[in-house]
Order: structure tokens, then C-alpha cells, then sequence
């Protein structure tokens, strides 16, 4: 009898110890952009608004905010199309080399990526668009695009093999078949694999550090460069924005795709 | 309507389908019956035009189709897992091909209308696949393939999914729209019974040949070959020796007991064969006593007993019958006494129940 009992207790303790670890950074980085001091500390030194007022005010801020959300916006439309038609293809059709393909796509995942961004700026500058930002959005793209491969196969290998066979049967040409029936049957995983591809881009750091210079900062980077200086308690609203931007898509894809699936589907 | 001759179909040296032909009337229900792997979901996408034969020719409505796109093709399939397009309702589904087919816009509700209420779903159009039980989306799949009106209806095994009771349920569903609206019908399945309960005629399909073709009855009573007669029903089969044939009559040994069958072609004396006894048409009986309406009688022993409710199922050794083991159904447990295991009996078959074929090399 006391052995379930235990096992309760054991599965309880850890699922707490996993939620409050999970949580703490948050919920203590949240609290503390609320304080009244000069110095980002817990518990805060009275309770104001002044931080957030102060993101607001400083142009270099909203700048960032920006450019970060451009870049995010560039690399979510160009990884739309080519994600999506890469992972029906590897999914659905027998290609020849498809094992290679699929290992080259996914090679960006292996790469460190500061070798990555080391590439791209060599690249970049060699064909003279560094110091540009959508260039940006582009080396985003590439290193997260398996992302995006792995949300729409996973949506493609849940449907029917016989979808496409089925919608031929009712008379759908093959480019009505694609339009009508494959990509709205696929766009759960498009839509989840979209706005993933938008929060890493939005969030990413490393590649953009190697490939902006001072006028083009993104926000990841304005963080950083902060950091390095004075460590003030507008760096702690910024990460409330980042933690609120994370809110904003996880409820995006709860309305277009439903959580439930989104979990499924993993 | 549709007509196969020699229809072949190789995937490099092996082939999926052999030679198949065979022809299919206006509003006939045929059933090509066989185990996975015989080929016959192979004939059902060649004639959906999902392949090309790589031999042979198939014919819709006298024409040949040849290299005809599958959407150009006026057949209505019914898939095995379905198939139904998730992100549509019922209603979305079933309009579909009038869509795609060009019917006039202001025609297509008043046919959906129609065939949802064909498969006893009106007022449930407006539903998401999901949120449908497993057998509103068969009728929904079957009101799909249907509501265009097509030549020519193909069933690839949608039943096979569902439990017992519900799949019993939709054969006798699928068997009245068929009637109903009188399309021809080519339903695939390695379920016997689904295919005798449906069709007007069976063909019976083993490694990508035709085994049989006929109508169910005789597919059960005249079984052409040894697989046949394995595979519909459940059959005993006795290794034997041909003593001699003429007639369609067979005389064999089996083990120490010599007797007669009926057999399809003249067997070779001497010739190993096999005889088959369906296990209701072996009758049981007191040990060393005659059996009312037997020709020929063994004694033999019960080694098993299994009480179904409707009917009996007993295995039984027969010394007699070289050490057979035969299985043995008592449809009427109700008055008939149930046997233990050990008992001594008598088991007897009718001569004409019994049946001869060559032994497979």
C-alpha cells in the first residue's frame, strides 16, 4: 500500500522542482523590472513604472525593438516557402538522394553557430552587402530552417498517404490537389513552423552579433553591448518585452493551430 | 462497364498481378477477395489510374484508359484509411468533387443535401472530420465517393478498421446504397465473410493470379483449387493417395481409409492429393456406431473443446485418417450433447462433401 504512495510523493516533488526552476529566472526577472531603484536587484527596491518609461524614451531601445522584428519578418517570409515545399517534397515524394538532402538541410543544426556566422560574414562581405540588415534575416533563416523542415514534415507524415490520391479521384488536377487540399492540410505545421522560425530569428543573437556593426544593432545585441557597461534595470523590461513577444506567439499559434495539436504533433 | 484483359503489373521481377481479367456489368458488386500481398489492391489502383499496368488493357465504359490521369476518370473510391480532407466538414468533402467536376454552383448544396441524407447523416454537414466517430467518416468517405455520380465505385478495404459489430453494420449499409443507386461496385478485402455477405460475384486472387472467379455461393460450394477452398471457410485438409479418378470422382487413401470425393479434373493414380472436408460438414456420432446420413464413418478421439455460444468448435484425432487432427463445427449445440475431451467418437462426412485436389508442389 505505501509504495504508490511514495511514488506520488516522488513524481510531485519533481514535477515542482521542474515548474519552479523552469519559472524562477521569469517570474524574478519580471518582478524585478518593476522596481524604483538605480540597480536591478531582488526583491526590488520599491515598486514604478520608471524602467519602462525609460525603454520608450531612449530611441536606441525602440530602434533595436525594430530591426529585431524586421530581420524576425525577413527570415519568416523566406523560410515559408522554402521549408514548406522542402519538407513535402522529402516527405511525400521518393526523390533520389533524399537521405542526402535531407542530411544537408539539417547540417545547420551540427554546426556551432559562430562557425556559422563566421561564414556568413566572410560571405557577405565578399559579395559587399555587410552592414545591411536584412542580409540578417537571410543568415537567420539558414541556421533555423531545419525548424521549420521538421514542423511541416511532421504535419505532411500525419496526413493520409492516400490525401492527394483521394482529392485525383474527385477530379483535382495535380496543381489544384497541391493548392486545395495538400497545403491546407499541412498549414498547422506551417503556421507552427512559421512562427517558431520568427521567435528564433526574433531572439537571435550570436549570428547577429557577427553580422551587424554599430548603426544596425538588433535588440539580442543592443542587450549585450548594455550589459558590458552598465548593468541598469531597463536590461530587465527588455527581457519582460522578450517573455511578452514569447506570449504573443504561443497565443497566435493557440488561435491559428490550437496548443493541443501543436503538442501532438511534437 | 469495365473490362480487364490481362491486366499485368510487375514491380522489377516480381509481379503484383498476373494476367488478370475479368469483366464487370452495370450495377454489379464484385469482390476481389485475397490475402495481403495478392495483388488485389494493386488491380483496384490500376483501374483508379494511381498506376499503370505494365501489361494488358483496362476499359471504362468500352473505351480504353490507357495513360488517362486518375482525375480524369469517372470512378469513386472509397480508401482504406479514408482519406477524408481534415481541414473540410462533411459537407466540404462531399462537395468537393462536384467542385472540382464542374457541376453548376447552385446545384451543389442540393446534392450534398442529398447524399448526406444517402448515408443517413443530414444535419451534420456542418461537422469537422475529427469531430466525426469512425463510422459517420465511412459514410461520409462513401457520400464523397458517390455524389459526383460516378461510372464506376471502388471499395479499397475501408471496412477493415472497424470493430466487429459496426464493421458488420456497414456491409449491410454499403450493399443497400449500392443497390439503391445501382453503380457498378469493385470492393477489395481479405475479410470471407464481408465478401460473401456483399457481392454478386467474388474473385478469389493468390499471388497476383486469379484463383477464381464466380459467384459466392459456388466460390463456397465448388471451390476451384485448394487455396480457394483454404481460404473461404475453414477447411480440413487430409494428405491423401489417388487410387484412381474418372468422372470427377476421386478414389484416395487416406492414411489406412480408402474413400471417394469429387474432384475438378482427373487426377493421376498414384499422384499425391489432398482431400478437403469443411469443418460443419463433418458430422459427429457415438463411437462405433453408424452416423444418419453419413457415407463414410471413422472412429476418432476429441482432443478439444470450445463452446461458442452458437456453435461448438471440437479438434479430434482420427487414427483412421493417418493421425489426422480435423476441426470439427457443431452448429446446433442446443440439441446435440457437448462432447468432453477424450471421449471416443465416430466422425462421417458425405461423400459428395468430400473434395480432392492435387497436392501443391
Amino acid at each position: 500500500m505505501k509504495a504508490p504512495q511514495a511514488k506520488t510523493v516522488v513524481i510531485w516533488t519533481v514535477v515542482w522542482f521542474n515548474l519552479i526552476f523552469l519559472a524562477l529566472p521569469t517570474v524574478i526577472v519580471i518582478v524585478a523590472s518593476f522596481t524604483a531603484g538605480n540597480i536591478i536587484q531582488f526583491p526590488p527596491e520599491g515598486l514604478s513604472l520608471r524602467w519602462y518609461a525609460s525603454l520608450v524614451e531612449t530611441d536606441s531601445y525602440s530602434d533595436a525593438f525594430l530591426r529585431s522584428l524586421y530581420v524576425a519578418a525577413i527570415c519568416t517570409l523566406i523560410s515559408l516557402p522554402i521549408g514548406t515545399l522542402a519538407a513535402i517534397a522529402l516527405a511525400r515524394y521518393r526523390l533520389r538522394m533524399a537521405t542526402a538532402i535531407q542530411l544537408y538541410l539539417l547540417l545547420p543544426f551540427t554546426i556551432p553557430l559562430i562557425v556559422s556566422g563566421l561564414g556568413m560574414m566572410l560571405v557577405f562581405g565578399q559579395i559587399r552587402i555587410l552592414g545591411q540588415l536584412w542580409p540578417v534575416g537571410i543568415a537567420t533563416c539558414v541556421i533555423n530552417i531545419p525548424f521549420m523542415i521538421w514542423a511541416v514534415a511532421s504535419a505532411v507524415n500525419s496526413l493520409d498517404v492516400d490525401l492527394e490520391n483521394a482529392a485525383a479521384n474527385c477530379g483535382a488536377p495535380p496543381l489544384l490537389t497541391f493548392l486545395t487540399v495538400t497545403m491546407p492540410a499541412v498549414m498547422p505545421g506551417v503556421i507552427t513552423g512559421g512562427l517558431l522560425m520568427f521567435i528564433l530569428a526574433f531572439n537571435e543573437f550570436i549570428v547577429s552579433l557577427m553580422l551587424v556593426d554599430a548603426r544596425i544593432v538588433t535588440l539580442p545585441v543592443l542587450v549585450y553591448n548594455s550589459i558590458r557597461s552598465v548593468i541598469t534595470p531597463d536590461l530587465a523590461a527588455i527581457a519582460v518585452v522578450y517573455i511578452v513577444v514569447a506570449l504573443a506567439t504561443i497565443w497566435v499559434l493557440d488561435r491559428l493551430v490550437g496548443l493541443e495539436i501543436f503538442l501532438k504533433s511534437k | 462497364m469495365v473490362r480487364l484483359d490481362g491486366v499485368t503489373k510487375r514491380f522489377g521481377d516480381v509481379a503484383a498481378a498476373e494476367d488478370v481479367s475479368f469483366e464487370l456489368g452495370q450495377g454489379e458488386f464484385l469482390t476481389i477477395l485475397g490475402p495481403s500481398g495478392s495483388g488485389k489492391t494493386t488491380v483496384l489502383r490500376m483501374i483508379a489510374g494511381f498506376m499503370e499496368p505494365t501489361a494488358g488493357t483496362i476499359l471504362l465504359g468500352g473505351r480504353p484508359v490507357g495513360a488517362l490521369p486518375p482525375h480524369r476518370r469517372s470512378i469513386g473510391m472509397v480508401f482504406q484509411r479514408l482519406a477524408l480532407f481534415p481541414h473540410m466538414t462533411a459537407a466540404g468533402n462531399i462537395a468537393y468533387p462536384l467542385r472540382m467536376r464542374g457541376f453548376p454552383r447552385d446545384e451543389i448544396p442540393a446534392r450534398v443535401e442529398r447524399y448526406l441524407g444517402l448515408v443517413q447523416l443530414a444535419g451534420l454537414g456542418d461537422r469537422r472530420i475529427h469531430e466525426l466517430s469512425g463510422g459517420q467518416q465511412q459514410r461520409v468517405a462513401i457520400a464523397r465517393a458517390l455524389s459526383f455520380e460516378p461510372d464506376l465505385l471502388l471499395l479499397d478495404e475501408p471496412l477493415a478498421s472497424l470493430d466487429r459489430k459496426l464493421r458488420e453494420d456497414m456491409q449491410l449499409e454499403f450493399r443497400r446504397i449500392q443497390q439503391e443507386l445501382g453503380v457498378a461496385t469493385i470492393n477489395v478485402t481479405h475479410d470471407q465473410r464481408e465478401a460473401l455477405v456483399m457481392s454478386d460475384r467474388v474473385i478469389v486472387m493468390d499471388g497476383g493470379r486469379i484463383q477464381q472467379a464466380a459467384a459466392p455461393e459456388t466460390a463456397y460450394r465448388l471451390p476451384a483449387n485448394r487455396f480457394v477452398a483454404g481460404f473461404i471457410g475453414v477447411t480440413n485438409f487430409l494428405p491423401c493417395a489417388v487410387r484412381r479418378s474418372a468422372d470427377g470422382e476421386a478414389e484416395v487413401a487416406i492414411g489406412d481409409t480408402v474413400c471417394a470425393g469429387r474432384c475438378a479434373a482427373p487426377l493421376p493414380a498414384g499422384a499425391p492429393a489432398e482431400a478437403a472436408l469443411r469443418a460443419e460438414q463433418v458430422l459427429l456420432g457415438e463411437a462405433g456406431q453408424p452416423i444418419a446420413h453419413a457415407d463414410m464413418v471413422v472412429p476418432a478421439t476429441v482432443t478439444e473443446v470450445i463452446f461458442e455460444g452458437d456453435r461448438v468448435v471440437y479438434a479430434v484425432h482420427a487414427a483412421g485418417l493417418g493421425g489426422a487432427l480435423l476441426r470439427i463445427f457443431d452448429h446446433d449445440p442446443l440439441h446435440h450433447k457437448t462432447r468432453r475431451i477424450g471421449e471416443d467418437v465416430a466422425i462421417g462426412w458425405k461423400r459428395r462433401d468430400l473434395m480432392v485436389f492435387p497436392r501443391d508442389t
